[in-house]
């Protein structure tokens, strides 16, 4: 059972890319279940606001110091390369604190973006979240 | 010595009534009579301008005041009059000469048979300041914001100046183009011919845009560009980079993709080579281009990163079209937020591979356009093979 141990990391912001008008936004948020910490991500996660999802997720993964770090993809449309980088820092945070760093719930977009930076193999990637979590 | 008239100096009863209220107010209060003299002064306005109050009452208003500064007052009394009230920002005298900021609030009373003007001051010399501060502040802010933007401009002029152009060999030539999101970015493209019989190619994107970005990519530049030269095979460039990229600049989050070619041009055979990088493509008249994928992942994160079966050996043919390229084609979106992909690139390829080789690179562009919603968010790097 997910307790309701969710903590908002960070809210909404504005992007505001040099030639891009319109407002695109990222929302994170962390459960935590026994030894697993969920992140939940929404929006579009790029070079705006990707060091800002860098940051809340080293920092909780450190803080949680949790067996196994699971994030949700599945609200996410996009990830460039800064949010590609992100999710690899927060592997390797991961790996050096021992615990696993796993994805699930990725558009086809994000998937794409992951397969061609031949990444894929490297992060440990399921569908839905009881994958995840049964894993 | 200015005489006063002691009618001037007469206080009606309702002020007299008034007076203990009108101490305690934290702002300054001045009442005026019909010839504009001072009846009463409270504390606050003796505090904040200085002049003892046996100096106020009964004078003149206007002897506090310098011409220019009476004309614009009596404007506003004026406007006053008119009005029954008035509010402006202006000074308050002081006894030294100066002047402190307020914002001045009239109003007519008129109480049997004579008018009376009741003023209060506000001093906002602290908001002034404040102001000022804030202006001096955004003149600096303005000024090294120029200063960066002179620094920008001459960055981007040395980045530009490191983007290939196009070149022409007997068997081959080479089209390229190059466009930063902002004024400099992190990816580049470059052509190095260390003999006239070999040709080397890269794409190169730095995660990221901007400054880190663009310093790091002129860093990879160099250490390619030094490689390439030494004719270092691909996979022990990759191992270089990668390892440089960890030890190097650890930390900082920046990582690296790039597709490399290397070209034969007499015997027409190339060589191969991609980390974690949009696949580049061969393209042939009326075929479905052939992706060139890349066997290794992006290079800076983890130190495994070099496949050694990275180098893909193709034989080319005449009319070929090698096309390399940086995310900036590929993740682009429609109206509908849909990304382009490396599938709807390798149709927009197809169908540009039937135009003529020195109008092919502006077709790829125009169909990647065609399909964004709106200009470019990413750095665009776009680098186009024709083998003669």
């Amino acid at each position: 059972m997910i307790n309701n141990n969710r903590k908002q990391l960070s809210v909404v912001r504005r992007r505001e890319a040099a030639f891009s008008e319109g407002e695109d936004t990222v929302q994170i948020s962390a459960r935590r279940h026994d030894k697993t910490t969920i992140f939940d991500l929404s929006g579009d996660i790029d070079f705006a606001n990707s060091p800002e999802v860098r940051q809340s997720v080293l920092r909780e993964i450190r803080e949680s110091r949790a067996s196994r770090v699971v994030v949700n993809l599945s609200q996410v449309r996009y990830i460039d390369s800064s949010g590609v980088a992100s999710l690899v820092e927060g592997l390797k945070a991961s790996r050096d604190l021992g615990s696993r760093f796993i994805l699930f719930g990725l558009s086809t977009s994000a998937r794409e973006v992951l397969q061609l930076s031949r990444l894929l193999k490297v992060f440990e990637v399921y569908d839905t979240e009881e994958q995840a979590m049964a894993s | 010595m200015i005489e006063r008239d002691p009618i001037d100096t007469q206080k009606p009863e309702w002020l007299s009534q008034m007076e203990t209220v009108l101490e305690v107010l934290n702002e300054g209060v001045v009442i005026t009579n019909d010839r504009d003299r001072v009846l009463f002064a409270n504390s606050r306005f003796v505090e904040m301008t200085g002049i003892p109050r046996q100096d106020l009452i009964g004078f003149d208003s206007s002897s506090f005041y310098s011409a220019q500064e009476w004309d614009f007052m009596r404007r506003q009394i004026d406007l006053s009059l008119q009005a029954g009230h008035n509010r402006y920002t202006f000074v308050a005298p002081r006894k030294d000469g100066g002047r402190l900021p307020v914002i001045i609030s009239s109003r007519r009373l008129e109480n049997s048979g004579s008018n009376f003007g009741i003023v209060t001051f506000t001093d906002i010399s602290e908001q002034v300041r404040a102001e000022e501060e804030l202006r001096s502040a955004n003149a600096q802010l303005l000024k090294r914001q120029m200063e960066i933007e002179e620094d920008l401009r001459l960055a981007a002029r040395v980045q530009n100046s490191l983007a290939p152009r196009s070149q022409v060999w007997d068997t081959m030539s080479v089209d390229a183009f190059y466009h930063p999101v902002h004024s400099i970015g992190g990816d580049f493209a470059l052509v190095n011919s260390p003999d006239r019989e070999h040709v080397s190619l890269l794409v190169c994107d730095v995660s990221g845009h901007g400054i880190g970005s663009a310093l790091v990519a002129n860093r990879i530049y160099s250490e390619t560009t030094t490689h390439l030269r030494s004719g270092m095979p691909f996979i022990e460039m990759f191992g270089a980079l990668n390892r440089f990229l960890i030890e190097d600049i650890a930390g900082s989050g920046m990582y690296v993709t790039l597709a490399a070619a290397r070209i034969d041009i007499h015997r027409r055979n190339m060589v191969f080579a991609g980390a974690g990088h949009p696949p580049a493509m061969l393209a042939r008249r009326g075929q479905i281009p052939l992706l060139l994928e890349s066997r290794c992942m992006i290079l800076g994160a983890l130190p495994d990163a070099v496949d050694v079966t990275a180098n893909l050996e193709v034989q080319l043919q005449p009319d070929d079209r090698i096309v390399l390229y940086t995310d900036g084609i590929t993740e682009v979106f429609n109206s509908r937020g849909e990304m382009l992909g490396v599938e709807g690139v390798r149709e927009i390829v197809r169908q540009a591979s039937s135009l003529p080789a020195r109008e092919m690179k502006q077709g790829i562009l125009d169909g990647v356009a065609a399909w964004r919603e709106g200009p470019p968010t990413d750095d665009v790097s776009l680098m186009l093979v024709h083998v003669r």
